[in-house]
């Protein structure tokens, strides 16, 4: 089977040469399906040349189909020779048939394979929303634990937050289970802290609001402001997350802000909790190799192809919010920050304006989540990771409103 | 029931080659249970294996095999007890001597060997009935040269040998790494079929997690000479190919975590 693309205005023309059989199926889907992971979402498949439609060749395209609706797009089958006319009708799937291409389509090829995202595009929410920032609860590595130093947080629809938690009720068992988490729209992942487990999660149903025993979090209340759109051009394939961080700098024009990322991983640098630091009894610093005990660091860029959703707080150094929460990044020392990541299997999303709530919730309401991590730039010279960075993806942003610091 | 107490074995000690093979390894394998040792290159597996079967002396510790201390003994005088198939299939017969002559030597394992036809007919058809169960028509060949047939004919004719005397225990390395893939699925077969039947205590050294989950019914895992990991009954039960993928990628990113990155963490982890 021979396929060629044609970019037309927003459609991405698919031309299909052969069979499409059980030999052919799974190659013609998984074609398709990297199509759309690069932000196609309207695909025409032009089917003049398709000499052949098995029940498998039906399977690859309501696999197609499939994720198209996922991402709200569009799919069609134009030219058909009358057999696999006939055959995807008596099927049930008629409505992909077209007997013309769609009015709007562009009449010409248009950019090669390009993306029908420009780099960015940033929507406007709500141009006066803010977030409180505060540090509910502070604890340092390494320090003792006691239960003054917890804090019971909950997590409504209007909070953001990222530190180190525990889903126990009680701080006996809790202090066995202190792991980094993520909270984003009433929905918490978190990582139990063992070197064998996986990340688990909350999710607020009905009258249920997750809560959890934190001794660590930086927790944002309010709404995001902006959302803006990244995705890769000629030049620049991927994002940094200092290079994102600027993007909502600039986006917000504030010194001081708040982020959540979805967005397919690139590669992610960062470090997890394996002992909680609850059944550590004594105040002090964690010499090597005694701290390989309490934390695994990724030692290879990490979950390239996957899907990340991304929590973060970021300062510029004029800004006057501190905290030493907030520590600068090596890529750029002008930036202080703090981010965690969770990480999922890929699922795409839609383009353009999106939906920050429903689509987590899409996440997790598909496979999984297989990590959680605290972000971290590695400058090491030469053996170095570098920074974290992200193929495409949404950001959502707002400023901070902590004119006097931290409340 | 062999048991291991915290041997070690170091080559090239004091040079810049020394490689600490072993490092106090300790390791008791019950009776009738069948283990697969698994880990990197260089783990350590193999020599674990060569030790116990005598192949050298390790530098301290006892191995005792169903209460008989054999640290002392030399390979041959293990071959007594210990049946031995190796990774390459050419090693563990003799290539001109016939199918029925390499089957001889091994009915008398550990026993006096002496200058007398030992081929007569009557062997022959115990021969021949045994073979048989391989299923590989091999049954008719029992006059030809062992060095006529496939490596994966060859490689089950010397485990069908290394298991003929009942052994105390029966070590495989690597025994299906050279084989074709569907050489190996026959052979990964025998070698379950003729452990449950014998009821037999084997240790077999892989390369393949497919085969140590399909196979065993304990899973050990060695990095640097040293056991990282015991997967053994329930634990071993669930264990899945992906499971221990993620134990090797836990214990080398262990390896990647130096003092260059506690430093960066202590910088940037809060």
């Amino acid at each position: 089977m021979l396929l060629t693309q044609e970019q037309r205005g927003k459609y991405l023309v698919i031309a299909a040469n052969g069979r499409l059989d059980a030999t052919w199926a799974d190659y013609f889907a998984d074609t398709c399906l990297d199509h759309i992971r690069n932000g196609h979402h309207n695909l025409i498949l032009d089917a003049q040349e398709l000499s052949f439609l098995s029940s498998a060749g039906i399977r690859s395209l309501l696999r197609i189909n499939k994720e198209i609706l996922s991402v709200k797009g569009s799919f069609l089958i134009v030219n058909s020779a009358p057999f696999v006319a006939k055959t995807i009708e008596m099927t049930g799937f008629k409505q992909w048939l077209s007997e013309q291409l769609p009015e709007e389509i562009s009449t010409q090829k248009t950019n090669q394979l390009h993306s029908e995202v420009e780099k960015t595009e940033t929507y406007v929410l709500n141009p006066s929303a803010m977030l409180t920032l505060s540090v509910v609860a502070n604890w340092q590595p390494w320090q003792s634990l006691t239960p003054d130093k917890t804090y019971k947080l909950s997590f409504p629809n209007s909070v953001f937050a990222l530190g180190i938690g525990s889903a126990s009720d009680n701080f006996d068992e809790a202090k066995l289970s202190f792991g980094e988490f993520i909270a984003v729209g009433s929905h918490v992942i978190f990582q139990p802290p063992e070197v064998k487990s996986r990340p688990d999660y909350l999710i607020a149903e009905m009258d249920y609001i997750p809560e959890m025993i934190v001794i660590q979090a930086l927790c944002c209340q309010g709404e995001m402001s902006h959302l803006f759109r990244f995705s890769p051009e000629e030049r620049i394939l991927s994002f940094t997350i200092s290079e994102i961080i600027d993007l909502v700098f600039s986006t917000t024009k504030s010194n001081s802000v708040a982020f959540v990322i979805l967005a397919e991983v690139d590669g992610l640098v960062g470090a997890t909790l394996i002992q909680s630091p609850g059944q550590k009894s004594e105040k002090d610093i964690m010499p090597f190799p005694e701290i390989r005990e309490w934390l695994s660091f990724c030692g290879d860029r990490l979950f390239a192809g996957h899907q990340a959703l991304v929590f973060g707080i970021a300062t510029r150094k004029e800004s006057d919010v501190k905290h030493s929460l907030l520590r600068p990044l090596p890529a750029n020392p002008e930036i202080s920050g703090h981010i965690h990541a969770a990480v999922f299997p890929f699922q795409p999303l839609q383009n353009g304006k999106i939906d920050l709530i429903k689509n987590v919730q899409k996440f997790l309401n598909g496979p999984p989540p297989e990590a959680l991590l605290h972000l971290i730039d590695d400058d090491r010279p030469i053996v170095g990771l570098g920074q974290s960075s992200f193929i495409r993806g949404a950001c959502w942003c707002a400023p901070l409103q902590n004119k006097e610091g931290l409340v | 029931m062999l048991k291991i107490y915290a041997i070690s074995k170091t080559f090239f000690p004091n040079t810049v080659n020394e490689v600490r093979a072993l490092q106090k390894v300790s390791l008791t394998i019950e009776e009738g249970s069948f283990t697969a040792i698994i880990g990197t290159n260089g783990s350590g597996k193999s020599t674990l294996l060569n030790a116990i079967a005598g192949t050298f002396f390790p530098d301290e510790g006892k191995i005792t095999l169903d209460g008989t201390e054999i640290i002392n003994w030399p390979e041959y005088k293990r071959a007594s007890l210990v049946g031995r198939v190796f990774q390459n299939p050419f090693a563990g017969s003799a290539a001109e001597m016939t199918i029925a002559e390499n089957i001889v030597m091994a009915m008398r394992r550990g026993q006096s060997r002496p200058l007398r036809q030992a081929v007569t007919l009557s062997v022959k058809e115990v021969i021949a009935e045994r073979v048989r169960l391989l299923k590989m028509g091999l049954e008719d060949r029992l006059d030809n040269p062992i060095g006529t047939l496939s490596g994966g004919q060859r490689q089950a004719l010397t485990l069908l040998m290394a298991t003929w005397l009942k052994p105390k225990l029966l070590l495989l390395d690597e025994h299906t790494a050279a084989l074709d893939p569907k050489s190996a699925a026959k052979v990964s077969e025998l070698t379950k079929n003729i452990i449950q039947q014998e009821k037999l205590t084997a240790l077999m050294v892989t390369h393949s997690m497919q085969q140590a989950v399909d196979l065993s019914d304990r899973i050990v895992m060695m990095h640097r000479g040293q056991i990282v990991e015991d997967y053994r009954d329930e634990m071993k039960k669930r264990v899945r190919v992906i499971d221990l993928m993620e134990t090797f990628d836990r214990v080398q990113k262990r390896e990647l975590f130096d003092e260059s990155v506690a430093a960066l963490l202590e910088k940037q982890y809060v």
